[in-house]
């Protein structure tokens, strides 16, 4: 490594960590010097980059964290601190169903999740999100994508009762549709249903079952089949066919 | 139908959730001061930064079976953090940062008196999000560029690219201007 490539490394790197660059950085006190200054200035950086935390920060977070747990169903708002305890008693007023894991279905309780304020939001953006982070989700579900999958503009990993989903929304023509995978929760058939106001289907694919839901089925066959590939792959064709 | 009991005599059931009751109090207490700060730079407000990082952490305590290990977990909330503050800016546009509401008026502190990270401060938040946030990342967070660059899903050559030019914008804004001029803002 010479001098000139030791300093285009440094801008990147101050820390110089990479083996070549150390060793040049031994043999050369001008290079040296320059690894100095430049560490020098990356900790007024990091003294700089960090401002004070709020104190109490922890402690509100956990305190939030135990109201979730008593209610995880509620829908939560982005409201104060204080105040959950009392949209959590206002929304029970106005009559919200509270669903209790096992007594609802797990058609219900995915389209109470892409339905409820937290989640409603995720319906209005545009922006793709970087297939990476689509395909990392699956994977911390324990799903490996057979193919790449369909652009979509949000992707989560939800819980949904016991099940533990990725949560997606596809923009296109006819408005956005929610999509939600279950991985090992196979659905016996493909079924359309209503719910909540969307039209919705049901489709066991790989080992899981993938739930579609929208105000317009318009491009819910395109999805299924875009879905398909990405879970499944593609058909293989047999040998000798045609 | 019995379940089986834990070591201590306690349902497994609830010796699990006790467990993962604290693994989750151990990743809030170990990670929520640096998320904040990271929330803090994305978003350039107090508030919005706390909002964040709650919503960040209760997405995590209901995904905390896809952690992998503990190992993980600063990038894994990094990544839910990064989600979220998406979500609020699709929703409306974000105002810029509290530095940029610095006192104007002839009482304002000096450089020297505000100390010298405040200008620094105010210079980061000059920078572009493209430049900034893989430079908090890199910096705050401690991630090689590999790492920057898997968790923005772009390549480690952007990274070091965009982080060479984060340091050169603040050299330049540091050094080839007076620090009145970064403080308020001044071109």
């Amino acid at each position: 490594m010479d001098c000139l490539e030791f300093r285009r490394r440094l801008g990147s790197e101050p820390q110089v960590v990479d083996a070549q660059a150390r060793a040049h950085m031994e043999g050369c006190a001008a290079c040296a010097a320059a690894a100095a200054d430049a560490q020098a200035f990356d900790a007024r950086v990091a003294a700089a980059l960090a401002v004070a935390v709020p104190a109490g920060l922890a402690d509100r977070i956990l305190a939030a964290q135990r109201a979730d747990v008593v209610e995880p169903f509620q829908p939560r708002r982005r409201l104060g601190w204080i105040a959950l305890a009392a949209a959590a008693s206002l929304l029970l007023a106005f009559g919200i169903v509270r669903y209790q894991g096992a007594a609802a279905s797990l058609p219900d309780l995915v389209a109470a999740h892409v339905t409820s304020p937290d989640e409603r939001d995720a319906l209005a953006l545009h922006t793709p999100v970087p297939m990476a982070e689509v395909e990392h989700a699956f994977a911390d579900r324990g799903v490996k994508l057979a193919d790449a999958p369909p652009q979509v503009v949000y992707v989560s990993e939800c819980g949904i009762g016991r099940w533990h989903s990725v949560h997606m929304v596809s923009s296109g023509e006819g408005g956005p549709v929610s999509v939600v995978y279950i991985p090992r929760e196979r659905a016996a058939a493909s079924k359309d249903f209503r719910r909540d106001g969307l039209i919705a289907r049901e489709v066991p694919i790989a080992d899981g079952t993938l739930y579609m839901l929208a105000q317009s089925d318009q491009r819910f066959d395109a999805l299924e089949h875009a879905w398909r590939n990405a879970l499944e792959g593609l058909p293989k064709v047999a040998a000798g066919a045609h | 139908m019995t379940e089986a009991a834990s070591q201590d005599g306690k349902p497994r059931s609830v010796a699990l959730a006790g467990n993962r009751q604290q693994q989750f109090e151990g990743l809030v207490r170990a990670h929520s001061g640096e998320l904040y700060r990271y929330a803090y730079w994305l978003c350039g407000q107090d508030a919005l930064a706390q909002d964040l990082v709650q919503e960040t952490f209760l997405r995590a305590w209901r995904s905390l079976d896809a952690l992998r290990d503990d190992v993980a977990a600063k990038a894994w909330l990094a990544t839910i953090l990064r989600r979220e503050h998406a979500r609020l800016y699709e929703r409306k546009p974000m105002p810029t940062t509290d530095i940029g509401d610095l006192d104007l008026s002839d009482d304002a502190p000096s450089p020297d008196q505000l100390g010298e990270d405040a200008v620094l401060r105010a210079a980061i938040a000059k920078l572009e999000p493209k430049y900034r946030e893989p430079l908090v990342l890199q910096v705050l967070g401690g991630f090689s560029c590999g790492e920057v660059a898997a968790q923005l899903g772009i390549t480690e050559s952007a990274v070091m690219t965009q982080v060479f030019r984060a340091r050169q914008k603040l050299r330049a804004l540091l050094d080839g201007k007076d620090t009145e001029a970064v403080l308020h803002g001044l071109p």
